[in-house]
């Protein structure tokens, strides 16, 4: 027998070496103690000044070796579950997850054809989506609910048009702190006390600095209280390179690591250990058309480089993929979301959010949902790499069929060919008679056929009655308040 | 093809008697047969019939282009179910194996003359019973037959842009995207079949101008991240500082062209500006680009010596097949 055998069970794919790793460690370092990031929070500032930090104003400069003590607090392993507790999100590394993205303002009213705002039944469509569709493993809001009493409780309203349509872990965006904390009072309901929340937290709450450099007080707000209560948090930073970040993807890694690297040190301050993600939309701003690209390749290359420093710092990653720059489901939007996807798949990126964005996450597209969940499966079996054992060597059956020969009919063939070949569920493989004699359709038409048919078929497990009615009541005390 | 791109060319033919007409053209084009040999400007292409059989033709052209030092793909196209098993592994056996079989053939004839191994890896879609073009294996398998290559040191013929789509549609770009990044990251020589459509049965002029877009950002990730003092910029993020604006940064001015790809097809305007330009699609942009090559772009000036030349090649060529088979004559 052979002996010493090291065997690759998937493709390999990495962007950074360690050194290079290292090096944009190094630099970020560099930014967080010598030029210092500015918060807008006096708790957040007074908990600086009570450290070995050098408070000069609003602007926080951190030695390196509280930086290097606090990234030790924290786990490598999160796990997080929906309603349904069998559906969850095991984070560790090298352990993919997709997902949409959030908030996004429009999307394309599916009877008019027209572009319009977001509502909550729009929402509530795309958890339902969601929850059918088997290649996504926690729902964001695809887009923002405005059709709310006020714009500062909207995030209370979609969390219930989230929760009561998929019983997938969830990924949520608050208005602040408050809200923040109405939300955690809405799933602490759900999951029946606090104590259960802390052991299978339900939600992982979205935070988001903005760069270059700054920590707002929303952001802080909602990392301090998330801290406190152990609540699953993504810090995440989104430059786009050349507008808030260097133009350089090396810069733009750096200064997005000093990013998280102040949030991990405040947040370990308020309290060590904390499950916290780092992460971010890292992209380019187009020079032409000063947009933010969600479809550059850049956007791939950068988040992969991400997720090489996530493995190494031993956090979980929170990346991107499946969105695109299009303005509908066209080829352009194929080839992003493909790209994308396939990069962020391969680098082993714990979370990849923002499946099913177009225009640049301004539209939330249902139709793009379904397309997205075909492209991963694809993704997905490549990644399952190539077995190399006697019997999948098949040498005695080569000998079998001999030269001039065929498979077909084969034992072996009819053994493997199921559990070896990816079945497309939208893909068309058909010849062109076949294709022509059933109406000539392309993926784009079997893709809204199949979405028409989730909405009307899929129902996600009820939620009990007197959870609802609890989750209302503190919608309707924010909305009473906040008026 | 000679007369009509500058680019090298990769060919096929029948049997010896016409690849000795292309290898003339080639020497002609060439300009004589110590340049054709110095710089060959073709590539011949040929294939055994899986599984495990050579006909006659493919190996007496494979002989021709070893005695005459011309660079010669020999290429498998294995069929998992179908002309091959329908493990991965098995596959790639069966292609290897058929592989080795020409290479030593061709090393027999004349050692050390060129040889790129290659294969058309993919499996046979048990519903359709099609040679999918756009599976995700082909990708794998693709990848896995380059890695194969480089351990034995062959170049390699790799497959990609391909599609089972009938038509220029969103399934055409996924395929096309899945493969041709699959390919540039696997290191693949030659990647081919960029621009079929439906399974190989359709060579699509729309396929090729919508991968070359592809390629382009393929390109962009495989070249990976610079990480030297100038590309982490630390002077830049100190001088702009928290809450500052890198737009007008000089660091940005002169690094955004090297740093970031930029599009030919792709749409990155506003929702308000792609309304007021039309609301194309990727598709729109494509056909209208294929109509502006078309239009525009004219190949290489062959002269009037040199087509008086090969014209006469194919005269001689077209004479001598049709003396062979009368039917053939008018």
């Amino acid at each position: 027998m052979r002996v010493n055998i090291t065997e690759q069970r998937s493709p390999m794919f990495r962007v950074l070496s360690e050194d290079q790793i290292e090096i944009i460690y190094e630099a970020a370092l560099d930014i967080v103690s010598k030029t210092g990031e500015k918060v807008f929070h006096e708790g957040a500032l007074h908990l600086f000044q009570q450290s070995d930090a050098i408070v000069d104003g609003n602007r926080v400069r951190i030695p390196v070796s509280m930086v290097e003590r606090a990234i030790k607090d924290y786990p490598s392993n999160i796990t997080v579950s929906g309603r349904d507790e069998k559906r969850a999100l095991h984070l560790q590394k090298n352990r993919v997850h997709f997902g949409t993205g959030s908030d996004c303002p429009f999307i394309t009213d599916r009877k008019t054809g027209k572009r319009r705002r977001y509502t909550y039944n729009d929402v509530a469509e795309a958890a339902r989506i969601v929850d059918y569709l088997p290649n996504f493993d926690f729902f964001m809001s695809h887009g923002l609910v405005s059709d709310v009493p006020n714009p500062n409780t909207y995030d209370r309203h979609q969390f219930l048009a989230m929760v009561s349509n998929t019983a997938k872990p969830l990924i949520l965006t608050s208005v602040d702190g408050a809200g923040l904390r109405d939300l955690y009072e809405m799933a602490c309901i759900i999951r029946g006390s606090e104590e259960e929340f802390r052991i299978n937290p339900l939600f992982i709450i979205y935070i988001e600095p903005s760069s270059p450099l700054n920590h707002t007080k929303e952001a802080v707000e909602k990392l301090l209280f998330s801290a406190e209560k152990s609540i699953p948090a993504i810090y995440t930073p989104c430059p786009s390179a050349g507008a808030t970040a260097p133009v350089t993807l090396a810069g733009m890694l750096a200064q997005t690591l000093a990013e998280t690297l102040f949030g991990i040190v405040l947040s370990n301050l308020k309290k060590p250990g904390m499950p916290l993600i780092m992460g971010g939309v890292q992209t380019i701003m187009d020079m032409m058309t000063t947009t933010f690209s969600y479809g550059a390749p850049e956007l791939s290359l950068a988040s992969a480089a991400s997720t090489d420093i996530s493995k190494w710092l031993g956090f979980p990653m929170f990346s991107t993929g499946g969105c695109s720059d299009s303005k509908t489901v066209d080829e352009q939007a194929a080839i992003e979301a493909t790209l994308s996807l396939y990069t962020a798949m391969l680098s082993g990126a714990t979370i990849v959010h923002d499946v099913g964005y177009l225009e640049s996450g301004l539209n939330g597209s249902l139709p793009m949902l379904v397309l997205c969940d075909e492209i991963i499966d694809m993704v997905k079996h490549i990644c399952k790499g190539i077995n190399v054992t006697d019997d999948e060597l098949a040498i005695d059956v080569i000998d079998r069929v001999g030269p001039g020969g065929h498979f077909l009919s084969d034992d072996h063939t009819l053994k493997y060919y199921k559990e070896r070949f990816w079945f497309p569920k939208l893909i068309d493989r058909s010849n062109i008679e076949t294709w022509i004699g059933e109406g000539k359709k392309t993926l784009k038409h079997r893709v809204e056929a199949k979405m028409y048919d989730i909405l009307k078929t899929h129902s996600p497990i009820p939620i009990d009655e007197n959870v609802l009615k609890g989750l209302r009541n503190i919608i309707e005390k924010a909305d009473q308040t906040k008026s | 093809m000679i007369t009509h791109t500058a680019k090298p060319i990769v060919a096929w033919s029948y049997n010896r008697a016409t690849c000795k007409d292309i290898h003339q053209i080639g020497i002609v084009m060439a300009g004589g047969e110590k340049e054709f040999k110095k710089r060959p400007n073709y590539i011949f292409y040929c294939e055994p019939l899986s599984p495990l059989t050579s006909s006659y033709e493919a190996m007496d052209k494979l002989l021709y282009c070893a005695e005459n030092n011309i660079p010669l793909i020999f290429t498998p196209c294995c069929i998992g179910g179908g002309t091959a098993p329908a493990t991965f592994a098995g596959i790639l056996v069966n292609a290897i194996a058929e592989s080795l079989h020409g290479f030593v053939v061709s090393q027999l004839k004349n050692k050390g003359t060129p040889f790129i191994m290659g294969g058309v890896v993919s499996i046979m879609d048990m519903r359709h019973m099609t040679f999918s073009y756009g599976a995700p294996e082909l990708s794998l398998l693709s990848a896995a037959l380059t890695d194969i290559a480089k351990y034995l040191g062959l170049p390699v013929w790799s497959t990609a842009g391909c599609t089972d789509a009938k038509t220029l549609e969103p399934q055409a770009a996924v395929e096309a995207t899945l493969s041709i990044q699959s390919a540039f990251m696997s290191g693949a020589n030659l990647v081919h079949d960029v621009g079929y459509v439906e399974s190989a049965m359709t060579g699509s002029l729309f396929q090729l101008v919508m991968a070359d877009e592809i390629i382009g950002m393929c390109r962009r990730i495989c070249q990976g991240i610079d990480v030297n003092k100038n590309s982490i910029a630390l002077d830049t993020i100190i001088n702009v500082g928290p809450g500052g604006n890198f737009l007008s940064e000089d660091h940005t001015l002169t690094n955004f062209r090297k740093e970031h790809w930029q599009p030919g097809l792709m749409d990155r305007f506003n929702y308000e500006a792609w309304v007021s330009h039309g609301k194309k699609t990727m598709s729109d942009r494509i056909k209208q680009r294929t109509r502006e090559i078309l239009d525009t772009h004219r190949g290489p000036q062959v002269s009037e010596a040199l087509q008086k030349k090969v014209n006469s090649i194919l005269e001689d060529a077209e004479k001598r097949e049709r003396e062979k088979d009368p039917l053939n004559s008018k």
